[in-house]
C-alpha cells in the first residue's frame, strides 16, 4: 500500500548547510556587537521574536489538529511536530536576550529615561515590569510550551513501534486543555519581550498581532518544509488537496493579520492619544518605507497571489507564496522591533540580517537532526490512510 | 455556463459507483455532454462527467473591485472635495477612515452579484425543465443516480447510447424532451395528474 521510504534519512546537506548559517551568523553577531553592541542585540531580538513565533505558532496548528481529530494534516503531523521539535532550542536561544536585558528594553532603567511623564509611567508598570519578573515569566511560557510539545511527540513517536488504542483520547485532551495558556504564554511573551520596548505605550491588539503573524508564518513554514520532503522523494501521497487545504488557511491567516494590524492601527489613528500614537509615529516618518512593505508585503501582494484556485493546490507555486510570507513575517518583527528602539534609524542593519541567518541555520539544523532516523508519517495511526485520501474540490 | 439539458437520453442507477463508473465510460468512449442528477453531492461524478471548477470567482472578481473603487470614490468625493469637514485636525481625505467602507462595499457586492450570476447560470427562474418528464425523476432526490445525455453530443446515437448505457448499468434507459411540451399540453397534464391524485 505504501513503497515509500518512510523512515527519514536525508537532509544531512541541511543540517551541515544549517550549522554554516549559524556559526558565520554568529561571528557577525559578535564581530558586530563589538562595534554596534545595541544594534547586535536589537538584531538578534527581532531574529528571536521571528523563530518563536514561528515555533509556537507551529505548535498551536499541532495542538488544534488533536483538538478537532482533524484527519487530513495527519499526513503532515510529522512535518509540524519536527517544527515544535525546535522549540528546546529556543530556551538556549534566550540566553541572549537575559543578557542584553537591560540594553535592550528601557523600563530596566526607568531612572535613564528623560521624558518626565513617561518616567512616571514605567515607575507605575514597576510591578509587572521587572527584571526578575520578566525571567519568572519567561520560565514559565517556555515551562506550558516545553511540556506540551514535549508529550505530543513523545506520545506521538511512541505509537511508531507501540500503537496503543488509548493514544487519542490523551492526546485530544492534552491538545484541548493546553490551548489556552499556550495561548496565554504566547500573547503575554509577545507583550514581555516586544510591545515592552516601548514601556509607556500599550495596545490590546498587540498580543494577537504577533500571534496572527506567527500562526501565519508556521504554515507558511508547513507548507515549504512538506514542498522539500516532496522534492526530497518523501511524502509522495501528499496531494494537490493537501496544499488547497493548506493554502487555504494561508489566505484567511493573511486576511486575518490584515484585519487586526488594521484596526491596530485605526483606533489608534482615529483616536490620536499622544502615548498611543507615539508608537506608530516613527513608524510613519522614518520608518515609512518599511510600513509599507510590512502592508504589502504581508496584506496586498499575498491576498491577491493566494486567490487564484490554481495558484494554492500546485506546490510549485503555493512554496513561493509561503516563502515570501516567511521572509515578510521576518520584516514585520524588524517593523516591531526597530522603530521602537532606533527611531532615528537605520531602518534595516547588516547585523539584523547577519542575526537572521544565524537564527534560522541553528533551527534548520537542529529541526533537521531531530528528525533524522524517524518516521516521516505517525505510521500507525489509525486517522493516516484517510489522510492521504483526503480530497477536496 | 451549464444549462440543464434540453434533449437526448437518460438513464437511471442505483448506486453511485455505477454512475461514477459509467460516466467515467461514456467519457472514455467520446461523450463529452453529460450532466448527472443524484440525491446529494457525489465529487467523483463531477469530476467524471467532466466539471471543473466553478467560475463564478471570476465574475464576482470584478464586481468586489469595481464596488471598493466606488465606495473609495464617494467618500473621497464626499469628504475630501465636495464638503470638507475638520473632524479633530485631521485631513479631511482620510485614507485610513474610508478602509470600513470601501472592504464592505466590496464583500457586499461580492456576495449579492455571487447571488444573481449563480441564479442566471442555473437556469432560474425556469419553473420547468424537460428532465422532470422524465417517469421517476422524482426519486433523483431519494435514492436513485440519474445520467442525462444531451442528443448535441458529439458521439450521440439515440439506439447505440442507450444500448451502452444499458450495458454500463443502467436500470432504466428513458429519452429525454422528445416531445417538446408546448403550453397546451402541460396544461392538459395537469389536469390529468391532478386527477390521479383526486
Amino acid at each position: 500500500m505504501n513503497t515509500e521510504p518512510s523512515i527519514f534519512t536525508g537532509g544531512g546537506r541541511l543540517v551541515v548547510g544549517g550549522f554554516l548559517a549559524f556559526v558565520v551568523g554568529a561571528i557577525a553577531l559578535v564581530v558586530g556587537g563589538v562595534a554596534h553592541g545595541r544594534d547586535a542585540f536589537y538584531a538578534y531580538l527581532s531574529a528571536y521574536a521571528w523563530l518563536v513565533s514561528l515555533l509556537v505558532g507551529g505548535l498551536i496548528f499541532l495542538m488544534i489538529v488533536h483538538a478537532m481529530d482533524a484527519k487530513w494534516p495527519v499526513a503532515l503531523r510529522r512535518v509540524v511536530e519536527g517544527v515544535t521539535g525546535v522549540l528546546p532550542l529556543a530556551v538556549i536561544g534566550f540566553i541572549p536576550i537575559a543578557v542584553g536585558v537591560t540594553t535592550i528594553y528601557p523600563w530596566t532603567s526607568p531612572s535613564a529615561i528623560h521624558d518626565h511623564e513617561v518616567q512616571h509611567l514605567v515607575e507605575h508598570k514597576l510591578p509587572y515590569l521587572n527584571t526578575s519578573s520578566f525571567f519568572v515569566r519567561a520560565f514559565l511560557y517556555f515551562g506550558v510550551w516545553l511540556g506540551i510539545s514535549y508529550f505530543l511527540r513523545r506520545w506521538s513517536l511512541r505509537g511508531d513501534w507501540a500503537p496503543a488504542a488509548t493514544d487519542k483520547p490523551r492526546f485530544r485532551a492534552l491538545s484541548a486543555l493546553g490551548l489556552p495558556p499556550v495561548a496565554l504564554a504566547f500573547t503575554f511573551a509577545g507583550v514581555d519581550w516586544l510591545m515592552s520596548l516601548t514601556p509607556a505605550w500599550y495596545s490590546t491588539m498587540f498580543g494577537v498581532y504577533w500571534f496572527a503573524g506567527g500562526f501565519l508564518g508556521a504554515l507558511a513554514l508547513l507548507v515549504l518544509a512538506t514542498y522539500g520532503l516532496q522534492r526530497a522523494g518523501m511524502l509522495t501521497r501528499v496531494g494537490s488537496s493537501h496544499y488547497y487545504a493548506l493554502g487555504r488557511l494561508l489566505l484567511a491567516f493573511t486576511i486575518f493579520w490584515a484585519y487586526i494590524a488594521y484596526f491596530q492601527f485605526f483606533l489608534i489613528w482615529i483616536t490620536n492619544k499622544p502615548h498611543e500614537a507615539s508608537f506608530y509615529a516613527p513608524r510613519m516618518r522614518e520608518f515609512a518605507p518599511l510600513s509599507i512593505l510590512v502592508a504589502a508585503g504581508r496584506f496586498v501582494i499575498p491576498f491577491f497571489a493566494l486567490l487564484p484556485y490554481r495558484v494554492k493546490q500546485q506546490p510549485s507555486t503555493l512554496a513561493p507564496i509561503a516563502l515570501w510570507i516567511l521572509v515578510m513575517h521576518w520584516v514585520d518583527m524588524e517593523w516591531l522591533v526597530m522603530p521602537s528602539v532606533r527611531p532615528e534609524g537605520p531602518i534595516v542593519h547588516w547585523l539584523d540580517v547577519a542575526a537572521l541567518v544565524c537564527v534560522g541555520g541553528a533551527a534548520l539544523a537542529f529541526g533537521t537532526f531531530r528528525l533524522r532516523g524517524r518516521p516521516i508519517v505517525p505510521k500507525n495511526d489509525p486517522s493516516l490512510e484517510t489522510a492521504f485520501r483526503y480530497g477536496s474540490v | 455556463m451549464r444549462r440543464t439539458q434540453q434533449s437526448g437520453i437518460v438513464g437511471a442507477f442505483d448506486t453511485p459507483e455505477a454512475i461514477i463508473r459509467a460516466a467515467h465510460e461514456l467519457r472514455k468512449s467520446g461523450y463529452r455532454r453529460l450532466e448527472g442528477y443524484t440525491p446529494y453531492p457525489l465529487l467523483d461524478l463531477e469530476r467524471a462527467i467532466g466539471r471543473g471548477r466553478s467560475r463564478i470567482g471570476f465574475v464576482v472578481f470584478p464586481f468586489a473591485i469595481a464596488a471598493a473603487a466606488g465606495a473609495y470614490l464617494v467618500q473621497w468625493w464626499t469628504n475630501g472635495v465636495d464638503y470638507p469637514l475638520n473632524a479633530g485636525g485631521r485631513p479631511a481625505h482620510a485614507p485610513p477612515a474610508f478602509v470600513p467602507a470601501t472592504f464592505e462595499m466590496a464583500v457586499l457586492f461580492s456576495a449579492l452579484s455571487a447571488c444573481v450570476i449563480l441564479a442566471i447560470w442555473s437556469g432560474l427562474p425556469a419553473l420547468w425543465q424537460p428532465i422532470f418528464e422524465v417517469p421517476g425523476f422524482e426519486q433523483a432526490s431519494v435514492d436513485k443516480f440519474f445520467l442525462a445525455i444531451s442528443d448535441r453530443d458529439p458521439a450521440f446515437d439515440r439506439e447505440a447510447t442507450a444500448r451502452k448505457l444499458t450495458e454500463l448499468g443502467a436500470s432504466r434507459v428513458e429519452p429525454l424532451g422528445v416531445h417538446p411540451a408546448t403550453d397546451a399540453e402541460l396544461d392538459e397534464r395537469l389536469e390529468r395528474r391532478e386527477g390521479e391524485e383526486s
